[in-house]
């Protein structure tokens, strides 16, 4: 029952990945998005005056704020260590340690603040997006995208791996061509998928449906390869017939497999979503960040790496709670 | 190369290979058979569409044409010249990761305490994929070498990081006992048990680096580069040079897979000189070895 309901919860997602990917993505420039948070160029940028330094929050308050949060969270944890989880205490040290030293460094003008910008003002600059709404089209964008090649890589990458795992002859023919392009790292196709398809969606959807297909790919074949030969033979002996053998023995056993190749594609496919967003796409996380490099909108660069690490861990944490408890049931 | 002469050649071979293969059966195996007659059909059709004009040659260079390509740019020095420049920036990227990488994971592979402390903020900054710091290395090192090096450095920092701390933390107890009673000190502990029962870990973590850094590598030299293989397809795309993009692509994937081949050797090495894996390493490095995906017959028999 679990595996069926794992399958289904997947289906589910596939379905509402391919439903949103028709929304209307927010191309830069095709349409002037939105007129209340303010003006707006060609590319949809919100143009807004420069930030400066402590303009919006002032940074000795911030230093001071985080230095304060981390004392009574200490002081918590001291008085109720069974309610404070311990990994968050250390967590959330850490990263208040690291955004007090980075706010101070610049505070003190170690470092231009053009080259670093500090924590107030990626902070400060992230907001302004999120209430001009610029932020989201580019999360939407970039979050389509992925779902999209990636679930078009597991729609191609299992069924092609259940038959190379179980069909000698076709697996004969087809594998030297498949190792002749696995070898070739997915970034290496950029130029080319941009000759073919043209800016926009299409070559970047085939970079990271490249990266995410092979670990999916290999992952099937090697669960369904170690399909213990006397589970199948048991089947077989009690009157099952081929399909029973593929549905009931060879997918359950191979699922843990073909999930663990799900989750390690996800992540290449997240890498790759990047480099192609960089090169060859007018929407997205990635172009947000190229093109405010152009701009040299620094607080822009360093917060838009910010919003996609929180997205990865976000997934990343997903797909490994799902994998936890599939591995649990088997 | 003429497209016709290359469409003979391929077909001769194939057709060799056919004679052969019927005539006396043990001369060549069937699954290199197979995949002799899948790569030739393969460039028989890629060659034939482009010689029929069915796909524009702009889009799509025929192999012959790429054979000509790379002759002419090996014999102006170009290639050479990219190659030179892609390796010594992956070379100096991927050292620096190492350098960094395996000392300061045996450092916290031995304190276990600032391991725990440093955890989640290591983990928050894993996951930024490290191409996503490109723009960030362009404005602080300019276009050049800088950059490249910087997110190569970054991309295969964390396997292996991750990879030693785990191997060293991994090392038996008892073991580090043993050589306590004997009167070791810690640095014997660290030379005869921590470090070579981590090592194969550490050369596990060390493949994945570099499949990483070599992925990162491409990235980076599109994005911000003025030299190296990246570069050269990319600023082949911009003049729609076909065949010198399909020339970059090949190069760059031969040269991934020629040194992914010698780090699992080294590591196969390193795990063989290792008497107590010995069994689990052959058996491993066997499957490793088969030429490819497929190495198995059917798993179950119809009777």
């Amino acid at each position: 029952m679990e595996l069926r309901k794992t399958i289904f919860v997947l289906v589910l997602l596939m379905a509402l990945g391919f439903l949103t990917a028709p929304l209307p993505a927010a191309y830069g420039g095709e349409q002037v998005y939105d007129q209340k948070g303010g003006p707006v160029d060609t590319w949809n940028r919100p143009m807004e005056k420069e930030f400066k330094v402590g303009d919006v929050y002032s940074p000795v308050h911030f230093m001071i704020g985080i230095a304060v949060a981390i004392l009574v969270l200490h002081l918590l944890k001291f008085k109720f260590p069974k309610v404070v989880p311990v990994v968050l205490v250390r967590a959330l040290t850490s990263v208040g340690i690291l955004l007090i030293s980075w706010e101070l460094i610049v505070y003190l003008h170690w470092v231009r603040s053009v080259l670093l910008p500090p924590p107030t003002t990626v902070i400060a600059k992230l907001q302004g997006h999120w209430a001009k709404h610029y932020l989201q089209i580019h999360i939407l964008a970039s979050v389509q995208r992925l779902f999209t090649a990636f679930f078009l890589a597991i729609l191609t990458g299992v069924p092609l791996g259940f038959l190379i795992a179980n069909f000698r002859r076709f697996s004969d023919y087809v594998d030297p061509l498949l190792n002749l392009i696995r070898v070739i790292p997915p970034p290496a196709w950029l130029p080319f998928a941009i000759l073919w398809f043209g800016i926009g969606n299409p070559p970047a959807i085939y970079i990271i449906w490249l990266g995410s297909f092979f670990p999916i790919l290999l992952n099937t074949i090697r669960g369904i390869r170690n399909t213990q030969q006397i589970h199948i033979e048991s089947i077989v002996n009690l009157g099952g017939k081929r399909m029973d053998v593929y549905w009931r023995v060879m997918l359950p056993s191979a699922f843990p497999t073909i999930f663990t190749g799900i989750r390690i594609g996800f992540g290449i496919g997240w890498v790759c979503l990047v480099t192609a967003e960089l090169v060859a796409v007018d929407a997205g996380l990635g172009w947000m960040i190229e093109d405010a490099r152009n701009l040299l909108d620094t607080p822009t660069v360093l917060g838009g790496m910010v919003v996609i690490c929180i997205l990865g861990i976000f997934f990343d944490t997903i797909l490994r709670k799902t994998e936890q408890s599939i591995v649990r049931w088997q | 190369m003429r497209p016709l002469f290359f469409i003979a050649g391929v077909s001769a071979v194939l057709l060799a290979a056919t004679l052969l293969r019927y005539s006396a059966a043990n001369v060549i195996p069937v699954r290199l058979y197979r995949a002799l007659v899948a790569w030739s059909l393969f460039l028989l059709l890629w060659e034939g569409t482009l010689y029929l004009g069915i796909f524009s040659s702009m889009l799509l260079a025929s192999p012959s044409v790429i054979i000509t390509k790379t002759l002419f740019l090996l014999e102006k020095g170009y290639l050479q010249a990219n190659i030179i420049a892609t390796l010594g920036r992956f070379l100096a990227g991927f050292s620096i990761a190492l350098v960094m990488a395996v000392p300061a994971g045996i450092a916290f592979g031995l304190f276990g305490k600032a391991y725990e402390w440093l955890a989640p903020l290591l983990n928050f900054i894993r996951m930024i994929p490290a191409p996503a710091l490109l723009p960030f290395a362009i404005l602080v090192f300019g276009i050049g070498e800088g950059p490249a090096v910087f997110v190569i450095a970054l991309g295969s920092f964390f396997p292996v990081f991750l990879n030693t701390v785990r191997g060293v933390r991994e090392a038996e107890r008892l073991h580090i006992e043993v050589i306590q009673t004997m009167g070791g000190n810690g640095m014997d502990v660290l030379r005869h048990v921590i470090v070579p029962s981590a090592l194969p870990t550490i050369l596990t973590g060390i493949r994945i680096g570099f499949g990483i850094g070599w992925l990162v590598l491409v990235s980076a030299e599109i994005v911000a580069a003025d030299s190296g293989l990246g570069f050269m397809i990319e600023g082949a795309r911009a003049l729609l040079e076909t065949p010198t993009v399909f020339v970059g692509m090949a190069t760059i994937c031969a040269l991934g897979l020629a040194m992914d081949i010698f780090l699992k050797k080294i590591e196969r090495f390193f795990i063989l000189r290792r008497g107590g894996d010995l069994l689990t390493s052959q058996s491993n490095s066997t499957e490793r070895n088969k030429p490819t995906i497929c190495s198995e017959g059917r798993l179950w028999k119809w009777s």
